[in-house]
């Protein structure tokens, strides 16, 4: 070894200790693995080791030098940045949602100590920011139904209990919101039926009032982690763990509805990713999407992507925006796809799969009232795509 | 999050962010790095073999991530011709050898930085450095010369080296 390499070896081995600048590294790192997570609804981290797909066709996604788009990675500050169809912003953001006519986003608060933020809502044309609510920690997931504003978070490591905070986004002043903690444990996810909102959480689904509040629960039993629901065709469909799904069918439509039937649908799907129209569920067993009518009697419609499905946007041609998950060895980038519909109208084989964004890992994935999709990166970059 | 992995986030952090700075350069990034990197790992840590001892595991994330930084925006990262201020840790000492040589391996293209890192730090080989980076042996060969000419050159510009 020369006197050169010597030196090198000897001052990297003597480098100085950095000060990082996190206070809670655990929470931070606790938080993101939760999020990701929630990718397969029960908790439990499923790897999608299955090889290249073929029938990946990449479209003319390109600019006029025939370059991939790739996003752009602007400060916290910059103000959104087009880029051939592709627009990045702030690395603020946590999640967003769709509804009544708006895009609604919620973003930590840089200046704020205490992990607090906003609930936003966006122009979905411009992505002006029109009024914003105070938020308080944890949040990481949201939701938008009932005219309400559904945010939750926690249950991790860095956050014990879990928390619900409901708006009500039709007040100009204040936030008279709800709140709603869960000791010891998470909320899953929230879906609408019956005019009442459902939100997994523990090891339970519960029936809330439209502003939020529990009225009644269900309990799966001991041990079982609900995850992801989604309610098509006037039932609800909770995934329990990353091989299974169950079906609930609530009688009646009143405060305190009872759940008259409960029916095992499958013991194969991985991710149940969420409803297409009025009687379509979209699910992914793998790396593909398909479409499951009559509530998991019959697969219509399969389209197969480059790895593990995270999320799906469906768009108003019917069309699919899709989020993939990558391969954790890092020869497959985590990337979000446009995945058209066959002659029939349905997903195939077949059918034409374009990368839009490369080695993105998407959190947030929901289709833009204005068109495109808009989404939200694992390091807080919200972005929007437009066909 | 398993209890063997939050133990050693908790213990190794500080490291893992020094690790990570040498690696890229800048300790805000490298935070950043090194929270994907082991956001990554508890999302495969089922099949993480050693478990009580991740260390190895987790530096190979870290490293590519840093590739797949370079893919998405290594336009943007260019070499400067001055070297940069920096914060000597030794203040009554002044530089010495070692700091002149870290001062001058931050202004080396994150390729060869890389290179250097898992070649003198890491001691791995240029086979081993070669799979880590996904380029040829002969790629490793020609950067790690190219990365210690140009130190050889910065250091010796600042009269440290005789």
């Amino acid at each position: 070894m020369t006197d050169i390499e010597e030196l090198v070896r000897e001052s990297l081995r003597t480098a100085p200790p950095v000060a990082p600048s996190s206070s809670d590294p655990l929470g931070l790192v606790s938080r993101r693995v939760r999020r990701a997570r929630a990718l397969w609804g029960g908790g439990a981290a499923a790897v999608i080791a299955v090889v290249v797909a073929a029938v990946v066709v990449p479209l003319s996604l390109r600019d006029s030098a025939g370059e991939r788009l790739v996003p752009t990675r602007p400060s916290p500050t910059a103000s959104p940045v087009a880029r051939h169809g592709v627009t990045t912003w702030d690395k603020m953001a946590v999640a967003v949602a769709a509804g009544d006519g708006y895009l609604w986003e919620v973003r930590r608060d840089p200046a704020a100590n205490d992990g607090s933020g906003f609930l936003v809502k966006v122009d979905p044309a411009t992505h002006e920011s029109l009024q914003q609510w105070d938020v308080r920690a944890p949040f990481d997931f949201m939701t938008y139904g009932l005219g309400h504003a559904w945010v939750w978070g926690g249950g991790d490591g860095g956050y014990p209990d879990g928390l619900l905070q409901t708006f009500d986004v039709s007040t100009s002043d204040g936030c008279p919101c709800t709140s709603t903690g869960y000791h010891g444990a998470g909320f899953g996810d929230v879906t609408f039926l019956g005019g009442h909102a459902w939100a997994t959480a523990g090891s339970q689904v519960w029936e809330m009032a439209p502003g939020g509040g529990r009225l009644w629960s269900h309990s799966f039993g001991p041990g079982s982690a609900p995850g992801r629901v989604v309610a098509v065709g006037g039932r609800l469909f909770v995934q329990l763990s990353p091989t299974s799904m169950q079906q609930l069918i609530p009688e009646g439509d009143g405060v305190g509805a009872r759940l008259g039937v409960t029916s095992m649908v499958s013991d194969a799907v991985e991710v149940l990713l969420g409803v297409q129209g009025t009687d379509m569920l979209l699910v992914s067993t793998g790396r593909d999407v398909e479409q499951w009518r009559r509530y998991g009697a019959d697969v219509v419609g399969n389209a197969v992507l480059e790895s593990g499905v995270g999320h799906v946007a469906t768009l108003p041609s019917g069309d699919l925006v899709v989020s993939t998950l990558g391969f954790e060895d890092g020869t497959v980038q985590p990337a979000l796809w446009f995945v058209s519909r066959g002659p029939d109208g349905l997903l195939c084989p077949a059918c034409a799969v374009g990368k839009i964004v490369d080695d993105v890992s998407v959190v947030s994935l929901v289709a833009n009232p204005a068109g495109g999709v808009d989404y939200v990166l694992d390091d807080g970059t919200a972005g929007h795509w437009q066909p | 999050m398993d209890a063997r992995l939050s133990d050693y986030v908790r213990g190794q952090w500080p490291s893992l962010v020094r690790y990570a700075t040498l690696l890229c350069g800048d300790a805000v990034e490298a935070e950043e790095l090194v929270q994907s990197a082991l956001v990554r790992v508890a999302l495969r840590w089922p099949f993480v073999r050693d478990k009580d001892n991740p260390d190895g595991y987790v530096k190979r994330a870290i490293v590519r991530g840093r590739i797949n930084g370079w893919r998405r925006v290594g336009r943007h990262e260019t070499a400067v011709p001055v070297l940069p201020e920096v914060v000597v840790a030794d203040g009554g000492a002044g530089f010495d050898q070692h700091d002149a040589i870290r001062r001058a391996l931050a202004t080396l293209p994150a390729r060869q930085r890389a290179v250097v890192v898992l070649r003198y730090l890491d001691d791995r080989s240029e086979q081993e450095t070669a799979a880590m980076l996904g380029c040829s042996v002969g790629t490793v060969k020609s950067q790690t010369h190219k990365a210690l000419a140009k130190l050889r050159e910065c250091v010796g510009a600042d009269g440290v080296l005789s």
